[in-house]
């Protein structure tokens, strides 16, 4: 494990360092406050074209999924309709919103995740893995490529795909992780007023925001990619150890491995 | 609310990607302050400090549960009180995945002063299985200032003293129980602490924060 060799002090001289630290930790504190004001000043786009998903209880209309709240926070789960179990980056990302859910809708947010494989295939992978939240599945609608989560096989074939607002090297998986926010009016009208992609998702996944505190970091850098350690929550072995270098299985059914943190910066 | 100005798609992804610029400064910005919070000077734990946990009484050392790194939260719990802190119930609701940060050689523990039967009442009633240990007692609390006593020891909170508390205005936190994260590092069996954010500093490890921070509404909480 790669760790930079700690100066070992009193805790008067450590008091100093921490406090200069400090300073700096508000001053991004502050800076995140100002870009989370700057977010919620962006325009809104309405949404009228009509999307259907297979819940838990039937077919649900965009309208449908905020709830009777206003606030709707969707994320796209990289589970592609060929796929045997989901993205594993993805799974390290819920991990975290069952805690989230309740809080949520206590400020008026409703928060679903959406994936493009059949209901049946989202529904047995959400057991296996002891999730609660609402999963709901676009197959067969343009949903997940209408917000740039997934890609055709002729999306793929041009080479290029747009992804995080920018054309890239297409993912062979054909699914990218994302995070979509919408807002519904009092007269039932339905904006879409934001997105967010690769590391912009990152600040969502409370086990990153701890790792960032300890004196190892996130320890990435020697990986493949930045998420190249991540397991399921039930495939880490019996001392939850993983062997850094070893290499990282895509998901069964997917072509290629999703890198989900990979090269996105 | 009053709507934000509705737009067509192009604009929307002009003012979009400016923004995006924006963030992409703030992430940059995360990593450089998280690279230099790494290189923070690390303080040696001499003091034995013991604790009650569900198998009895635990060192400090054990913890650490063999990893070498380990994560306290410090969770809000008076020995008087009848019922954990609601805003750290909240934070431990959110707690991360522990298998992730075991897998990543870091253990997690809550610590509280209150004793362990009340401890152990409200973590039945909560559903968790999180180890959490009682400093009743102990120094723990105190040390690491989280615990804020006057007739202890002098105020401490968030780096700030008692003056520097009154001036800002924040007298609540010149006593009683405050939340904390502190962070220790284990070398064979020495003991470092490397880190402690109080606060707001600890209000950023949850996630239900940084989703409403991506709403129309924000966190509406001013």
């Amino acid at each position: 494990m790669t760790m930079e060799p700690h100066k070992i002090v009193s805790r008067d001289e450590w008091l100093v360092a921490r406090k200069a630290h400090l300073t700096r930790e508000k001053e991004l504190t502050r800076l995140r406050d100002q870009v989370s004001a700057e977010r919620r000043n962006l325009p809104w786009v309405k949404i009228d074209k009509p999307y259907v998903f297979d819940g838990p209880d039937g077919k649900e209309t965009l309208a449908d999924l905020f709830a009777g709240r206003s606030q709707l926070i969707v994320y796209h789960f990289m589970l592609g309709p060929e796929w045997e179990e989901g993205c594993k980056s993805c799974s390290f990302l819920a991990d975290h919103i069952d805690g989230s859910v309740i809080h949520l809708a206590h400020r008026d947010v409703t928060f679903v995740v959406v994936s493009r494989a059949p209901l049946p295939k989202i529904e047995a992978f959400k057991k296996r893995m002891g999730w609660r939240f609402k999963w709901v599945s676009s197959h067969g609608s343009d949903f997940n490529s209408d917000y740039h989560v997934s890609f055709t096989k002729d999306d793929l074939a041009k080479g290029k795909t747009y992804y995080n607002y920018d054309l890239r090297e297409s993912p062979s998986e054909g699914e990218a992780p994302g995070a979509n926010v919408f807002y519904k009016d009092g007269t039932g009208d339905i904006f879409h007023t934001y997105s967010s992609y690769a590391r912009g998702l990152d600040m969502l996944v409370g086990a990153y925001n701890y790792l960032d505190l300890v004196p190892k970091g996130r320890d990435e850098d020697a990986l493949a990619f930045t998420m190249a350690w991540v397991r399921h929550h039930d495939r880490y072995g019996d001392d939850y150890f993983v062997a850094p270098p070893a290499p990282y299985l895509p998901p069964k059914g997917s072509d290629s491995c999703c890198s989900a943190g990979e090269d996105h910066s | 609310m009053n709507h934000n100005p509705i737009v067509s798609r192009e604009e929307w992804l002009v003012a979009r990607k400016q923004f995006l610029g924006k963030e992409k400064e703030l992430t940059r910005a995360c990593d450089a302050l998280n690279a230099e919070r790494r290189k923070l000077p690390i303080v040696k734990i001499d003091k034995e400090y013991i604790f009650e946990g569900p198998t009895g009484p635990a060192r400090l050392l054990d913890l650490f549960d063999g990893r070498r790194q380990l994560i306290i939260h410090h969770f809000m719990f008076d020995p008087s009180w009848d019922e954990g802190c609601k805003s750290c119930t909240h934070f431990e609701n959110d707690r991360p995945h522990l298998p992730h940060l075991h897998a990543k050689d870091t253990s997690y523990a809550v610590v509280s002063r209150a004793p362990l039967a009340k401890i152990e009442a409200y973590k039945q009633r909560m559903g968790w299985t999180v180890p959490w240990y009682s400093s009743y007692g102990s120094d723990f609390n105190y040390d690491f200032h989280v615990t804020i006593d006057e007739a202890v020891a002098s105020v401490e909170y968030n780096y700030r003293t008692k003056a520097e508390h009154e001036q800002a205005g924040t007298l609540e936190y010149t006593r009683g129980e405050q939340p904390g994260v502190s962070v220790f590092l284990r070398d064979g069996d020495s003991i470092f602490h490397t880190y402690s954010t109080f606060a707001r500093g600890v209000e950023l490890l949850v996630p239900t924060a940084n989703y409403l921070d991506l709403t129309p509404l924000g966190r509406q909480d001013a």
